[in-house]
């Protein structure tokens, strides 16, 4: 009997687990992903999911017609403008994923016009919609119903080489309506144009990076004859794959690795900038390289294909390649990374366009031809906060949303350096010093202890001077005890 | 020659007393017979233990170490190694052209040698942790006077022991250097012939046992 019961009760048990195990199981298969950053030794450390994929929208589920390829995507007045190219339709979405208004036919003139291959869309304050249609070689710029109002051909300039066609893929404008092109094979950067559509110039073209072997082609073009030369290949400096506009009219672009003629390598990693209004690069050079450093196994194969700049001050770079996000904040440190290729939900094929609304990031895929969205966690959400509080310098409020990532991930170094720096301002240096230890920030530890130090000094200053002044007495009377003690002998002879 | 200069000190101050005076006291040691195998193993072990301890004790302000990287006994090893590739490069080198130096002389004496190096380097380790990193300038000023008093103690200790010149002794340690890359070239070679040819032999032992066993 009793033997019984132990084996019904060894076989419930035995079932429960089993089961704890298949939901378990079940659970993270949700995320096709495991998210990681890099800590800063440069090892991939697995943190805790900050993003989750939360629904995937293809088009059949909101209107007759799946997407066909799209290719681009732009917010705007809240609404998703989706740049169904294989159809030739866009699709505006509102914020919560469902149709708003489609643009079916795009029309000149009243006619009905198939876009053709077209790569990128933008929508300014008055809802007029720019297309960069590759294909036909123009950007098209339509008013909200699909009329269009405006096409820019190919700029008659003589800045504008004959020989190079107009090939428009992208295309932001700023707040001062300056258009800003990126037509393929024009290394000498973005075309831009002006209010009325004329064409304004070049901006923000790349370096060309000064490497052994430019210097050395560079020498011996010196001894070449004009017929020579022009069989060499030419450095030109790489083309800006992809860009976003910030609110106050900065651009992040970023440029593919640059392979070099007749090199295998791939460059210096040097991709994303971050450019002012003049065209010059505003990422101090060495943070894009900090930021670069820290995806060393990472980047030697990334190839990025769009960015977006949260105005919540995060940057998110799509990846290609790998079918990989990465998050950055303003400082450029690796928030995130995740995301991956694959068939489930949550993962792409080719995605081609990344996008914010609201905490959410957009992913379009061209292959599979649908539109994902991934919403924050909770242990993403304790990360922005406590990251948006801490760029703003609100240290102290940081503190709280910090702890609650600790908990959830303790491999978050800068969850670590954030309370160290609340510790630090509140002078709290002994404690800031375990946290930036974690953090393992030695430039900041050291500031902690600078501090630490001198209170340490103050505070003890009169035990300090008495231990000194003790040590020295007693060394002068060991150095001269032979005196003294000759001196009292003597007397006591006397 | 008994009774050339001596200095008085035993044979366990003289490490000590090289450092200030290294002429008098390789003197003193080559001619009255003082060295000490003990003291040199001793200073061979603070040589070697330093660079366990600069890894394990230096202030976090100026080395933040990978935890995971860290092995105590390979730094030991490793350190250790170097000198004893040293020694025995020098040795090489130096009965080619005529040094007087027996190995074991060259072993102690090396190692006395490295005694003010090591001894700034614990100074070092121990300001570490009371000097920030703005201030990292003075724990670099140390280890360049450890380093140039040992190789001063060094040199006079080969030219005594040797009795080479100063310019033969220098030329010497350069070669010693290169010797040293020779030899752990060669030692790397060896060892890959040794790895072939035990594979040889165990794959020829894999295959008769196997052949027994279809038989």
């Amino acid at each position: 009997m009793k033997k019984r019961f132990i084996k019904t009760a060894f076989k419930m048990v035995t079932v429960v687990i089993m089961l704890a195990i298949l939901c378990s199981v079940s659970v993270s298969a949700a995320i096709p992903y495991t998210s990681y950053t890099y800590d800063s030794y440069g090892n991939a450390v697995e943190t805790a999911d900050l993003y989750e994929p939360e629904m995937v929208v293809s088009g059949s589920d909101i209107s007759s017609l799946r997407f066909r390829q799209p290719s681009d995507m732009f917010v705007a007045f809240n609404k998703i403008y989706i740049l169904d190219s294989g159809n030739s339709r866009i699709v505006v979405l509102n914020e919560d994923f469902k149709l708003d208004s489609i643009i079916e036919q795009v029309l000149i003139e009243g006619t009905p016009q198939k876009l053709q291959k077209s790569s990128g869309i933008f929508v300014d304050g008055n809802k007029n919609i720019y297309i960069a249609d590759n294909g036909s070689n123009r950007v098209l710029c339509l008013d909200e119903t699909g009329n269009v109002f405006k096409e820019i051909l190919k700029p008659e300039s003589e800045y504008f080489s004959e020989s190079v066609e107009f090939l428009p893929t992208k295309l932001v404008m700023d707040s001062a309506s300056n258009l800003y092109v990126k037509s393929t094979g024009c290394y000498q950067g973005l075309v831009v144009f002006d209010k009325e559509y004329n064409f304004k110039g070049f901006y923000g073209a790349d370096l060309v990076q000064t490497t052994a072997e430019a210097l050395t082609d560079f020498f011996w073009k010196q001894f070449m004859t004009e017929e020579q030369r022009q069989q060499l290949a030419n450095y030109v400096p790489p083309e800006i794959q992809n860009f976003d506009i910030t609110s106050k009219d900065f651009i992040y672009s970023v440029t593919p690795a640059q392979y070099f003629p007749g090199s295998k390598l791939k460059a210096e990693m040097d991709s994303i900038r971050f450019l002012n209004p003049r065209g010059a690069d505003r990422l101090v050079n060495q943070m894009s390289k900090d930021a670069f450093a820290q995806l060393e196994y990472d980047a030697r194969s990334l190839t990025f294909v769009d960015v977006v700049y949260d105005e919540n001050g995060f940057i998110n770079l799509l990846d290609s390649q790998h079918g990989k996000i990465y998050q950055f904040d303003k400082n450029m440190n690796l928030i995130t990374a995740f995301g991956t290729l694959g068939d489930y939900k949550g993962s792409f094929k080719v995605p081609t366009a990344i996008e914010v609304i609201g905490d959410k990031i957009l992913v379009l895929d061209k292959e599979k031809s649908n539109l994902t969205v991934f919403k924050l966690t909770n242990t993403g959400k304790n990360v922005h906060r406590a990251l948006m509080l801490y760029n703003k310098g609100k240290y102290k409020e940081a503190m709280e949303p910090w702890q609650a990532v600790i908990e959830e991930n303790p491999n978050f170094e800068l969850a670590y350096i954030g309370i160290g720096n609340a510790l630090y301002n509140e002078q709290n240096y002994k404690e800031a010093m375990k946290y930036f230890e974690l953090g393992r920030d030695s430039k900041r530890y050291s500031e902690a202890f600078e501090g630490y130090r001198s209170q340490f000094l103050r505070e003890n200053m009169v035990m300090i001077f008495v231990v000194v002044i003790l040590t020295l007495g007693l060394w002068i009377v060991i150095a001269n005890r032979n005196v003294l003690f000759k001196r009292k002998m003597r007397k006591e002879g006397k | 020659m008994m009774g050339y200069r001596t200095s008085k000190k035993s044979k366990y101050q003289l490490p000590f007393y090289a450092m200030i005076h290294p002429t008098y006291a390789f003197d003193d040691m080559k001619y009255n017979h003082k060295e000490s195998m003990r003291m040199s193993f001793v200073s061979f072990f603070l040589f070697a233990m330093l660079a366990v301890v600069e890894q394990q004790f230096t202030g976090i302000q100026h080395i933040m170490r990978d935890i995971d990287k860290v092995n105590i006994f390979k730094t030991f090893l490793l350190y250790g190694a170097i000198i004893v590739l040293f020694v025995i490069s020098n040795w090489a080198f130096c009965e080619l052209v005529d040094g007087k130096a027996k190995l074991k002389h060259i072993w102690i004496t090396t190692n006395y040698a490295l005694l003010p190096y090591s001894l700034c380097g614990y100074a070092r380790v121990i300001l570490s942790n009371i000097l920030v990193q703005d201030e990292a300038v003075f724990l670099d000023a140390i280890t360049f006077v450890g380093v140039f008093w040992s190789l001063v103690v060094l040199i006079n200790a080969y030219m005594t022991f040797h009795e080479f010149e100063i310019s033969k002794t220098i030329l010497s340690l350069a070669i010693t250097v290169i010797g040293m890359l020779l030899i752990v070239f060669l030692l790397f070679l060896m060892y890959t012939l040794v790895q072939q040819m035990v594979e040889t032999i165990a794959t020829v032992i894999n295959e008769i046992i196997f052949r027994n066993r279809l038989n």
